[in-house]
């Protein structure tokens, strides 16, 4: 029986309430990493600022910085400007010039001398359309692959697939991609080369553009998805309810499709959220190797650059998209598996 | 049903599996018939080839490689030679299927309605949804499922055990077959529930004119519900008949011994004890001499002594999670149990899923601790005594489990799987441990040679042989058995059961058995409690329990039990039928 309204909301506040707990200590964590550790390991308040004012600069320089940023203050205060930046967004004053930083404030990049939230928004439609796209491909694909081969077993497509599926987990986006742009782009000259366009500006040229990072990334994932359909469709076609719906009289499609299929995509749809929320915070090979001026293209540059700023700011972000996708998830979860207690 | 010829008749069926050791028959040469209306029963223990006798009947082989000659006709078709799209048709709707472990036989992410629905609509494809929702309503009402408009949305692990196998049972009748096949529909459920379920097909075949096809591996199941019976083992009918027939006057030898070996409920102990010490004699006597070691009289003289063990108003609880916000909920699993057990006795705990039993016995053991009462061992107070003062004491009592398949570590052979507990209680000279073991697994009726064997090289009853070697080897004062044969062969179960006798004279052990099966307790036990949702309902001497009960429970219980004879099998029917009227007026 469907549970009752007040449960099931019930449910979703408790879930939100989780994912929010979780949100808060990854803040906290992440605060401890960029703040702590380093006072712990003796960087000086001059020399952090260093790591946050950007290429060389000068004694003044950093005194501002530090004074601007708190950094000699209490770790204990600087945790409270920390949070309240981030929930009420504050303003960076430099001499006449005053930089707003809005709401989520995650901090101000002196490399490119902009807030960095600002920044990682510019991103994100290029991360967004690379994960999502990826995602519906190695998701449809995988499973695709995954029920043919276990209804298949033993077969020659089933010896095939799983073949490719391994040497596809085992090969690193590098290589694929450098691969596929060498033949499908120069060699071929299939596609032209990949150069990000808006959708909403041109949806033939954006597709054209990230055809090839999809498949790349999803070969990736899709082939880790067929290796866990197949297991999965193999022990539930196993299973006794499934011998009961042949007894009934079912045609083959019905049975794999409608009573074997579900439950073996239960935990699929798991490690589904988590691969999403990874893979949105930044899919830095993949970017790098197409060009793509994405979330995780940035977050290297600004490793490399030592912007500190950028880098926190990448980090939260990421581990927002991994809390709102589990949550997702789990919000999914009772709809497709009645047995989870929605009470508990 | 005025249809001439068998609904279903079996002619020379032969079903033969290719491995890599070369093809195994598992069916030779089958045959049989039922007519229309009719009920046999197909009983035979563990690879008889029943099994796969009813999964040929529903064409389910086709798709793996077993090879099938012969001929199988249901309601006239040839299920043998019938494409799959005939096939198909014919199943669920000319035959219909009822399977061992109803927890395991419904789509858990699908409401039974739709599970049901979708049995009709197959059929029926023009069916409208509502007209399959009604059948629906109406099948499950049928199989009594109480409030069934309300119930048909529920999910299937939101049903008991034997509610589910009633849904089974409704999901079979959709398309009102010609014959229902239930294969083991029982084995998983509790007497009580196992005696519903069997009066329900009964009912069933005589309202609804179909007939039924009972498999089992217990006579006593079968006895009372079927017309005509097949004994089968190793792939052949050995025995086939009308049921009155075959279980009175046996012809086979194998069908003679295993009516002998199934355990029945109006055979004392005193009965079973003498004639197993009267086999023992005979059969040392026909080998040569051997010495049988006189019976091991507990101070004969009824002066019992002090209890070795005495267990004072023990109760148990847990914590359920659960409740809002991860509040917990208590359940008391025992609720006030004593008794005393004196050395060289037997006590029987009886009672249903449920009932608290398990968690006794790992509480007297000590596995649990006590959330109230008194645990006294061989004089020691052992109720709240810590983990490291209990280890000396842990080699007096022993445990042997129910399932022989998981209660061996497969990554040990035997003879370090009995060993280890000598090596644990600090024996160190590794000779000393192998010369034990093997004594050991002679006295159990292994072979020495066995001691570098894993554990899958044995069957059922030889693992429970093990485990019976691996309880003994501390010389232990107390045995607790927790449903030690439950998972076996009558034949096997009736061998280990003798094991146990003999080792109890031989040793002068201590046992309580724990188990469900009611025929089984009374042979073993000088005196038994029975258990109810962690209380004790009645106890005392067996066989004052089993001939005159005192409580409504156990009454119930006795009344539920399967029994061997046809005629008053179906008198404790009709006796189930009455108390049941007589609870709803």
């Amino acid at each position: 029986m469907p549970p009752p309204l007040t449960e099931m909301l019930n449910y979703i506040l408790r879930r939100l309430g989780a994912g929010l707990l979780l949100l808060a200590v990854v803040t906290a964590v992440t605060f401890w990493i960029f703040f702590v550790l380093p006072k712990w390991a003796g960087v000086t308040p001059r020399g952090m600022a260093a790591l946050y004012v950007g290429k060389a600069p000068t004694p003044e320089a950093l005194d501002a910085t530090v004074e601007r940023l708190g950094l000699d203050q209490p770790v204990v205060v600087q945790f409270f400007n920390f949070v309240k930046d981030l929930i009420f967004g504050t303003e960076y004053v430099f001499g006449r010039e005053t930089v707003e930083c809005a709401a989520p404030c995650l901090g101000y990049s002196f490399t490119t001398n902009s807030p960095v939230l600002e920044q990682l928004l510019s991103r994100l439609p290029v991360t967004v359309s690379l994960a999502l796209g990826a995602a519906v491909i190695w998701l449809i694909g995988g499973v695709a692959v995954g029920v043919l081969s276990a209804v298949r077993k033993g077969s020659l497509f089933d010896r095939l697939a799983m073949g490719t599926a391994l040497v596809g987990v085992s090969l690193p986006i590098y290589f694929t991609g450098l691969l596929a742009l060498a033949f499908v782009v120069h060699s071929w000259k299939l596609l032209p080369v990949p150069r990000y366009v808006p959708l909403a500006e041109d949806p033939g040229a954006w597709f054209t553009a990230m055809i090839l990072p999809w498949i790349t990334l999803a070969f990736l994932h899709a082939a880790q998805y067929a290796r866990q359909t197949r297991a999965g469709m193999l022990e539930v076609l196993g299973e006794d309810y499934i011998r009961t719906a042949r007894a009934k009289g079912l045609s083959e499609r019905k049975v794999i499709f409608k009573h074997a299929l579900r439950p073996a995509l239960t935990p699929i749809l798991t490690i589904f959220g988590l691969d999403v929320g990874l893979v949105l915070g930044g899919a830095v090979l993949t970017e790098k190797v197409f060009s793509l001026k994405g979330i995780g293209a940035y977050a290297i540059d600004a490793i490399i650059g030592k912007d500190l700023p950028v880098v926190l700011g990448v980090t939260l972000l990421g581990a927002v998209f991994i809390v709102i996708c589990n949550l997702v998830v789990d919000l999914l979860y009772p709809l497709v598996d009645p047995r989870v207690r929605i009470a508990a | 049903m005025a249809t001439t010829g068998p609904v279903v008749r079996v002619d020379d069926l032969r079903v033969t599996f290719p491995t890599m050791d070369g093809d195994v028959q598992a069916v030779k040469g089958l045959s049989f018939e039922v007519p229309a209306g009719g009920a046999l029963g197909i009983v035979g223990e563990s690879g008889s080839g029943k099994s796969v006798t009813s999964l040929a009947l529903m064409g389910l082989h086709r798709g793996s490689r077993a090879k099938i000659t012969g001929a199988i006709e249901v309601a006239g078709k040839n299920v043998v030679t019938a494409s799959d799209k005939e096939l198909r048709r014919m199943r669920g709707n000319d035959i219909a299927m009822v399977f061992q472990d109803p927890m395991q036989s419904l789509h858990p992410q699908y409401t039974i309605g739709n599970q049901l629905v979708e049995a009709y609509k197959i059929h029926n494809p023009k069916a409208s949804k509502d007209a399959a929702l009604k059948k629906a309503v109406e099948a499950l009402d049928r199989v009594g499922i109480p409030q069934p408009e309300k119930r048909v949305n529920s999910y299937p692990h939101e049903f008991s055990g034997g509610m589910r196998q009633r849904v089974v049972i409704a999901m079979g009748l959709m398309c009102d077959p010609k014959v229902l096949l239930a294969d083991e529909p029982t084995t998983a459920l509790d007497v009580t529930v196992q005696a519903q379920v069997l009066d329900l097909l009964d009912e069933l075949r005589r309202d609804l004119g179909m007939a039924l096809i009972l498999v089992s591996h217990d006579l006593a199941v079968v006895a009372g519900s079927v017309d005509e019976v097949v004994v089968m083992r190793h792939g052949e009918a050995v025995e086939r008949g009308d049921v009155r027939t075959v279980l009175s006057a046996p012809e086979h030898p194998y069908t003679q011994a295993l009516l002998a070996a199934v355990p029945r409920v109006e055979v004392s102990r005193a009965q079973r004890r003498a004639q197993d010490r009267a086999d023992r004699v005979a059969k040392a006597g026909a080998e040569g001499g051997g010495t049988v070691p006189a019976a091991f009289a507990p101070s004969a003289d009824g002066g019992r002594g002090e209890p070795l063990l005495s267990v004072r108003d023990v109760a148990q609880r847990f914590k359920v999670r659960g409740g809002a916000w991860g509040r917990s909920t208590d359940f008391w699993a025992v609720k006030g149990v004593s008794f005393d057990l004196y050395r060289g006795e037997t006590l029987g705990v009886v009672g249903e899923s449920g009932s608290g039993k398990s968690t006794l016995s790992r509480t007297v053991m000590r596995l649990l601790e006590p959330t109230r009462g008194r645990v006294v061992f061989d004089g020691r107070d052992i109720t709240h005594m810590k983990e490291r003062e209990l280890r000396p004491l842990r080699r007096d009592v022993q445990m042997v489990f129910q399932s022989p398949y998981s209660s061996l570590n497969p990554r040990l052979t035997v003879g370090d799987a009995i060993g280890t507990a000598l090596r644990v209680q600090g024996e160190k000279d590794t000779r000393k441990i192998r010369v034990r073991v093997q004594e050991l697994l002679e006295r159990v009726g292994l072979e020495p040679g066995h001691y570098n064997r894993f554990p899958h090289a044995f069957s059922g009853g030889q693992r429970q042989r093990i485990a019976i070697a691996r309880a003994l080897i501390l010389k232990p004062k107390l045995i607790i058995c927790d449903e030690p044969v439950s998972a076996l062969d009558v034949s096997t179960q009736d061998q280990v059961l003798r094991l146990l006798s003999e080792l109890q004279d031989d040793f002068g052990l201590t046992y309580i058995f724990v188990a469900h099966d009611l025929a089984v307790v009374r042979q073993v036990s000088d005196r038994v409690l029975v258990m109810r949702k962690g209380e004790v309902v009645e106890s005392g001497d067996s066989d004052s329990v089993y001939e005159n009960p005192q409580s409504e429970y156990t009454r119930q219980l006795l009344a539920a039990a399967p029994v061997l004879d046809p005629d008053e099998a179906r008198r404790h029917r009709a006796e189930r039928e009455m108390l049941r009227a007589g609870r709803v007026a």
